[in-house]
């Protein structure tokens, strides 16, 4: 996959780009807001990393440009730590995903994944199944092997997310923003929690584990492989 | 004190102004009333000389020029009181009888200077008038000394009431010029003393005018502007103290690392530790940038309508299996239908959150942490009540300081920056934050200002409708 990065720290530009390149990405980086754009409009970019703060032109602006000239390439925004505003405005602004700096490469890696399949796979789903284990999103009732479990709300939006995402790993900070609309770290264990009584309920029951922990960075819902 | 400086002042320009206006406004009344005065006067002696004369003429119709000298020698007697000009002459102008020898010039000023001849002989000015008969020419006049000194007199008095009226203007604006600048010396002195650092430098202000309340303003600016220095400085310190602890773990665990790198072992354990570290700084960095910038920002444009209920139910649901496995219970006690309150939903939540999660630490197990909504026609409120330690009540008022903690072993998580956020995003929605006893254990109150166009919407569910705790 083709991806833009747009990031004028030398030493974050050159992590990034060894990280997604590792992961069989083809990374173009440029160190200006102005490069940024012509590369979106000139070029055919699957997916672009923006940073908040750049020469010439700031990420917001590049990605309002691109907006504006019907430029529908997904946006990963980046920005500082501490400016929830800004998540805020990149995200009216049109930007599919943000992500604090500083953040684990895992964290970025989950959500370029995440977003590159996104786009094919949202629209007009009504059921999400994995193995055995089926969410009616309209009914909202889940069942496994045709029991029916017992669900409350938060336990409900976590399986959704975790479902539409099977394959691919979710992190912790996802969950937070999707399931909890926190763009802040509680500071407990609200992810642990919630997952290991969903866990309860979908999995020990069964033989076949469906919700796996990825270790330091999220979680994955796959079945047995 | 510098007169120039006193002369160049507000006042005092003021008051020469008005000075000179009544300088023009008296010379242009003074000249119109003087005009007035001496008409008035004129007209008098005038009536008086022609009521003499109508009655010599009289005298003269009857009995000729020989009756007319006769009675003129009489009335010119040395009883007479009023000293007047009486003279009559024959046509070549000879004295006939009288007490003036020659016939005065008579031009077009009847304002003559002459001498009498008579007993008073006195010399002065007169109000002249002459009538010439068929064989002589009758001269009467009246004395104008009196009417000069009451012209005289009167212009007296209005130039000293002028000169005290505009001395008196010029002194009061020179006092009260004085008095400005007086002031305004304190307060220039003042600023420059806070501008050199000495920031507890205030302006005396004694009386109530308009720079007396400049001057409370000032000092009540000074007042807000030293404490922020103040707390900006404890918080510096503050940050610098808190940082260097997970900072220097942090170097400690990637030296262990590459220690362990080169004994050939393995190094991610040491890794993570730092990662670790590393996490929890960045969380602090977040917590004090996001209280900066809530407390810089100001006005309500990103403010909308927000329910506190549906908000607290789902926060309940989120922390209620936490609390469980801390042994603990947490439950939203039934209440309103809805709490709509002005504000931005993702900072109420993170409010709620951190007053949630603070109760969860600090309380032992077993202990119960109930959440309460109010809504009240002029404020609505949420409660926050735990049963654990409480806060002593000297403690209360600096939990909301940045970094300050009850424990200062520092043993407990938390960054001490939890209660500081709150207290950020309850000012920021003009709420009052109120820590009481709750015997045992703390309630955390939170009223927000009602809105006024809410109330007769809101409807309260007196059996607690659908809200259920889910402790």
């Amino acid at each position: 996959m083709k991806i833009l990065l747009a990031e004028d720290d030398d030493r974050v530009a050159d992590f990034i780009v060894n990280g997604l390149s590792e992961n069989g990405h083809s990374v173009e980086r440029v160190a200006d807001g102005r490069d940024a754009l012509s590369y979106c409009l000139y070029n055919s970019a699957d997916l672009a990393i923006l940073d908040r703060m750049m020469p010439g032109m700031d990420g917001l602006s590049v990605l309002k440009a691109l907006r504006a000239a019907t430029n529908d390439v997904p946006v990963i925004f980046l920005t500082a730590l501490g400016d929830v505003d800004e998540r805020v405005e990149g995200l009216c602004a049109g930007a599919d995903d943000y992500l604090a700096k500083p953040f684990h490469f895992s964290e970025l890696q989950a959500r370029v994944t995440a977003l590159t399949r996104r786009r094919k796979e949202m629209a007009d789903i009504t059921v999400l199944e994995v193995h055995d284990l089926r969410l009616d999103l309209l009914a909202r009732t889940a069942t496994r092997k045709g029991q029916p479990i017992d669900l409350q709300s938060k336990e409900f939006a976590l399986l959704d997310v975790l479902m539409r995402n099977a394959g691919r790993v979710v992190t912790r900070t996802m969950l937070l923003e999707q399931v909890w609309d926190f763009n802040f770290e509680p500071g407990t264990t609200v992810v642990e929690t919630h997952v290991s009584r969903l866990r309860a309920k979908i999995d020990r029951p069964f033989d076949v584990p469906l919700l796996h922990t990825i270790r330091n960075t999220g979680y994955m819902m796959h079945g047995p492989r | 004190m510098d007169r120039a400086n006193i002369l160049s002042g507000a006042a005092f320009r003021t008051a020469t102004h008005a000075a000179l206006a009544v300088v023009a406004a008296f010379s242009l009344t003074g000249f119109v009333s003087f005009s007035y005065l001496r008409a008035t006067l004129d007209a008098t002696l005038a009536q008086q000389v022609r009521t003499d004369e109508i009655m010599l003429h009289d005298i003269y119709d009857a009995g000729g020029k020989t009756d007319l000298v006769q009675a003129i020698s009489e009335i010119n007697n040395p009883l007479s009181q009023t000293p007047r000009v009486i003279g009559v002459f024959d046509t070549d102008g000879i004295k006939l009888a009288g007490n003036i020898d020659n016939l005065p010039p008579l031009g077009t000023s009847r304002r003559i200077e002459l001498t009498t001849t008579d007993h008073h002989a006195k010399s002065s000015s007169y109000y002249l008038n002459s009538t010439r008969f068929a064989d002589v020419t009758l001269v009467l006049g009246q004395d104008l000394a009196l009417t000069d000194m009451a012209e005289k007199s009167f212009l007296w008095v209005l130039l000293g009431a002028g000169v005290v009226l505009t001395v008196a203007i010029l002194a009061i604006g020179y006092t009260a010029s004085r008095s400005s600048l007086v002031k305004l010396t304190r307060l220039e002195r003042t600023l420059d003393l806070v501008s050199q650092g000495q920031t507890d430098a205030r302006v005396p202000v004694k009386g109530m005018d308009q720079i007396d309340r400049i001057a409370d303003r000032v000092n009540a600016h000074l007042e807000r502007l030293s404490s922020l220095m103040l707390s900006t400085r404890t918080t510096a310190a503050a940050i610098a103290h808190d940082l260097r602890t997970p900072l220097s773990r942090a170097f400690l665990s990637l030296q262990e690392a590459q220690s362990r790198l080169e004994k050939g072992q393995d190094p991610r354990a040491a890794i993570e530790a730092a990662d670790g570290e590393l996490t929890g700084l960045g969380r602090i960095f977040d917590a004090i940038l996001r209280i900066a910038r809530i407390g810089a920002e100001t006005g309500r444009h990103d403010f909308s309508d927000v329910d506190l209920v549906p908000i607290l139910a789902d926060l309940t649901e989120t922390f209620a299996p936490i609390a469980e496995e801390n042994g603990q219970s947490l439950t939203l006690i039934p209440g309103p239908a809805a709490a709509p309150i002005s504000g931005d939903s993702r900072m109420l939540r993170q409010m709620l959150v951190n007053l949630i999660q603070n109760a969860l630490t600090h309380c032992p197990k077993g202990a119960a942490v109930t959440l309460a909504v109010k809504a009240e026609a002029t404020a609505t409120s949420v409660e926050v009540a735990d049963a654990g330690h409480g806060i002593p009540e000297a403690e209360r008022a600096r939990v909301f300081d940045p970094f300050f903690r009850l424990d200062r072993n520092r043993t407990t998580p938390g960054s001490g920056l939890g209660l500081a956020l709150v207290k950020a995003i309850a000012d920021r929605h003009g709420a009052t934050v109120n820590l009481s006893d709750n015997q045992p254990g703390l309630k955390v109150a939170i009223r927000f200002p009602g809105i006024a166009r809410f109330v007769q919407k809101v409807s309260f569910a007196s059996d607690g409708g659908k809200v259920k705790g889910l402790g």
